[in-house]
């Protein structure tokens, strides 16, 4: 049990949660306990009151997200976005000609792909969609992609990266695998609705980067297990202190 | 599936790749990238000529711009300038068929995952439609050709684990391919070193010694004219590697830690985070790359809905590790975007080409395991679906708007050009090279200039130095044209046409210097591209 605990602690004590923290301390705690559901779900699946103190953690979290989230409307452009649809509606392709037979057919293939207001929206969903998926915003600050606007910032250390990595292939996905999805899709979907002007980032995705990060740190404890504890103890010292100085190095570039 | 109709389908995916890489070559991408002047002209100067531009006999490297290009990519499209003439298609042709065989060798590869074939068809069709494989299949340079000849090896040495004699050929493409572009010259040795790594106990133990000595002979015979320059700037010219990246990190980690331990830590944040984001669902499936001559508009190297098999794909792939060609995959998928990390561009999309097969592997097998089990014809049709969607959007993206938004980035503007040079035979053109791309070798492609001519007006001497002078000069002058910076005390008071973008020559100074506007050339969305100035020294003069 030991190592569960100090695997959901490697995860958690992030620059993520001290933003959220320093914002908001309630929510930190709220993420916390959302996160720790999550992971603790993995050993104990049929404990329907820990399934419910998630849902209802990342109700909350994300109820929060949508309060902080300077939404734009999804079918409002920009200047330049309007300059560049203007463009492409007048002078690229505002119609297609397909022949059938002795007939012609045109189709608005402009209007229908980048006129419509359901077709702008949708590829604003697209962009933001985008945004969310990039692992580099979660672990390097959205290097070397930086966003203009955006107050970037790491999320997680990337020492923690291949943790992360391991952790997502190997959760335990089918043993609960409603509560993993929503934890995963509902915030993914709602960040991609009400896009990235916020300055704690996609926090509803916070319970779902701790559990699978700290599940791919307790994988690690597991398959060191059985080595030599010489060897083992190197490991762990070895990592820690690379952790270390990547903590610090990463509060130097908030510093400089 | 019965072999006959699995056949004809892989036929037709043929037939919609030949229909993607070749329709409108010539045209679209609408413009002449610089990339792909510089093999075409040497191209057509070692036809006539035997020599290259500078007037060196079939070198091991050629000195595009300083760079050192490897050379098989030109010495490719030698055949087909000769059989086309200097044209836009000629250079292009040998990147359109190298796509084609690239579909045949994904499809060979795939066939090794053990997988339904249903599956393979789908994952060959997606390689064939995928943005990054269109977009590299249309553009006359080494990216492609390199690749087919790294997964031509990749391809012998996985066979070669059941007959031994085939390494000697995988070893031969391997070799090709570090002829032929960076990021293989780099990839091929590290994939050597990882598959003997990987299958140690099968190449030493199972295998006789004898029937791996062909490969070890073929490796080093083949590698010969790289050995010659070895020791030469021109084997590892470019400097652009990310250390200036690298020492603003350390500057300010430097604050709490010994320079050295700060230095460590800023290049290997800047390395992961280039190297992580080849494998990361954003730049892969969602946001295209920065480079706007790498990309198309709208859309990123995949599909969005291609996420999903992928991170399905992931995760299966995970579970069969231990299977052998499994094994192959992630290596694959590990090495493969090493070389284009280390450089400081985001997802630098021509060096990390070779991740291509590994993605499209994973997406494959993701998608088998989507529709195994499953109701077949209601996945096919969901998946068919998602292919005539994905082919909209390539149409709307690659046919429709990157011929019309990216026709300046890509060099749109220099055949117009060489028009009007062809116009006025008797003027002086003085190219103003402050803002634009060395335009010496797109104006003698267009213009067709004689190689023979040409190596006779440049710089003899470097031909002697022709491994060890690094250093590009742009300054050029052939025929009529000259390409420099221009100075406004000597030029407007000599006889010529002084050409430009539209910010060269502001409107004061045309009027201050009596500089008559001759001709203007746009792109297809009538941005300025070049203005031709007249000077007038008779007025100018007091």
């Amino acid at each position: 049990m030991c190592h569960k605990w100090v695997a959901f602690a490697v995860s958690v004590l992030s620059f993520w949660l001290f933003r959220i923290y320093q914002t908001s301390p309630i929510l930190s705690i709220i993420v916390l306990v959302s996160a720790g559901s999550l992971f603790f779900l993995t050993y104990f699946p049929k404990i329907t009151r820990l399934r419910s103190v998630f849902i209802i953690s990342l109700a909350v979290v994300l109820i929060f997200q949508f309060r902080t989230t300077n939404r734009t409307s999804l079918t409002t452009l920009s200047n330049d976005e309007q300059h560049t649809q203007k463009t492409r509606m007048i002078d690229e392709y505002p119609l297609v000609r397909i022949p059938v037979g002795s007939k012609t057919l045109w189709i608005p293939a402009a209007h229908w792909l980048d006129g419509r207001k359901e077709a702008i929206a949708f590829w604003k969903i697209w962009k933001n969609a985008g945004q969310a998926l990039d692992i580099n915003l979660y672990f390097f600050g959205n290097h070397p992609r930086g966003r203009v606007g955006i107050g970037e910032f790491e999320k997680l250390s990337y020492t923690l990266f291949p943790f992360f990595f391991v952790g997502i292939l190997t959760f335990n996905w089918k043993r609960n695998w409603k509560v993993s999805f929503a934890a995963f899709l509902l915030p993914l979907v709602l960040t991609s609705i009400w896009g990235h002007q916020t300055p704690l980032g996609p926090i509803g995705l916070a319970p779902f980067f701790f559990a699978t990060t700290a599940w791919g740190v307790y994988v690690f404890f597991q398959s060191v297990k059985n080595i030599r504890p010489f060897y083992k103890n190197m490991v762990y010292v070895g990592l820690g202190i690379t952790h270390f100085l990547v903590v610090i190095q990463l509060i130097s570039y908030t510093r400089y | 599936m019965r072999n006959k109709l699995f056949y004809i389908s892989f036929l037709g995916i043929i037939l919609l790749g030949a229909y993607l890489y070749f329709h409108k070559l010539d045209s679209i991408p609408s413009g002449f990238y610089i990339d792909e002047a510089l093999p075409g002209y040497n191209a057509y100067s070692l036809l006539k000529t035997g020599k290259d531009e500078y007037g060196k006999s079939f070198p091991v490297a050629l000195r595009f711009l300083g760079f050192y290009n490897p050379p098989l990519y030109t010495y490719f499209t030698v055949p087909s300038v000769a059989f086309f003439g200097l044209t836009v298609f000629a250079t292009r042709f040998v990147a359109a068929l190298t796509g084609l065989l690239l579909i045949v060798t994904t499809f060979l590869f795939l066939r090794l995952l053990k997988i339904n074939k249903t599956s393979v068809l789908l994952g060959t069709l997606l390689f064939t439609i995928s943005p990054w494989v269109v977009l590299y299949s249309r553009l006359g340079d080494e990216v492609g050709l390199a690749f087919l000849f790294f997964c031509l090896g990749v391809l012998f040495s996985i066979w070669g684990l059941k007959r031994p004699a085939l390494f000697a050929l995988s070893i031969f493409f391997l070799s090709a391919s570090s002829y032929t572009a960076y990021t293989e010259r780099f990839l091929a040795p590290l994939y050597v070193i990882g598959f003997t790594l990987l299958f140690r106990k099968d190449l030493f133990s199972k295998i006789k010694k004898f029937e791996l000595i062909p490969a070890f002979a073929v490796g080093l015979i083949t590698q010969i004219p790289h050995l010659t320059i070895l020791f030469t700037p021109a084997f590892f010219p470019k400097k652009s590697l990310f250390s200036a990246t690298v020492a603003s990190q350390a500057e300010k980690i430097a604050h709490f830690l010994p320079m050295q331990v700060s230095i460590l830590l800023g290049f290997l944040r800047e390395f992961l985070a280039n190297y992580i984001q080849y494998f990361s669902p954003g730049p892969l499936f969602f946001i295209p790359d920065p480079d706007l001559q790498r990309s198309m508009p709208e859309l990123a190297v995949f599909y969005p809905w291609m996420a999903i098999p992928y991170l399905v794909g992931l995760y299966f792939l995970w579970k069969r590790r231990k299977e052998m060609i499994y094994r192959v995959l992630i290596m694959l998928m590990l090495i493969s975007p090493l070389p284009a990390a280390l450089t400081r561009d985001p997802f630098a999309s021509h060096r990390a080409f070779p991740l291509v097969l590994p993605i499209i592997a994973i997406t494959t097998l993701g998608i088998d395991k989507l529709i195994a089990g499953r109701q077949i014809k209601l996945w096919l049709s969901l998946a068919i679906l998602l292919i005539l969607g994905s082919l909209v959007l390539l149409w709307r993206s690659y046919f429709v708007f990157l011929p019309a938004e990216r026709a300046k980035v890509w060099g749109y503007g220099f055949q117009q050009l060489a028009e009007e040079i062809k116009k006025r035979p008797n003027a002086h053109f003085l190219i103003e090279r402050s803002r634009i791309k060395p335009a010496y070798v797109m104006l003698a492609f267009h213009l067709q200039y004689p190689p023979d001519k040409f190596q006779m007006e440049t710089d003899k001497g470097i031909k002697d130095r022709y491994y060890t002078d690094l250093f590009f000069d742009d300054y050029y002058k052939f025929a009529n044209i000259e390409t420099r910076n221009l100075d406004w005390g000597k030029d407007p008071l000599r006889a010529q046409i002084i050409v430009g973008d539209e910010l060269a020559i502001s409107p004061g100074q045309a009027k201050e210097h009596n500089l008559e506007l001759v001709f203007e050339i746009r792109d297809p969305i009538n941005y300025i591209v070049f203005r031709g100035w007249r000077t007038n020294p008779l007025e100018k003069l007091p």
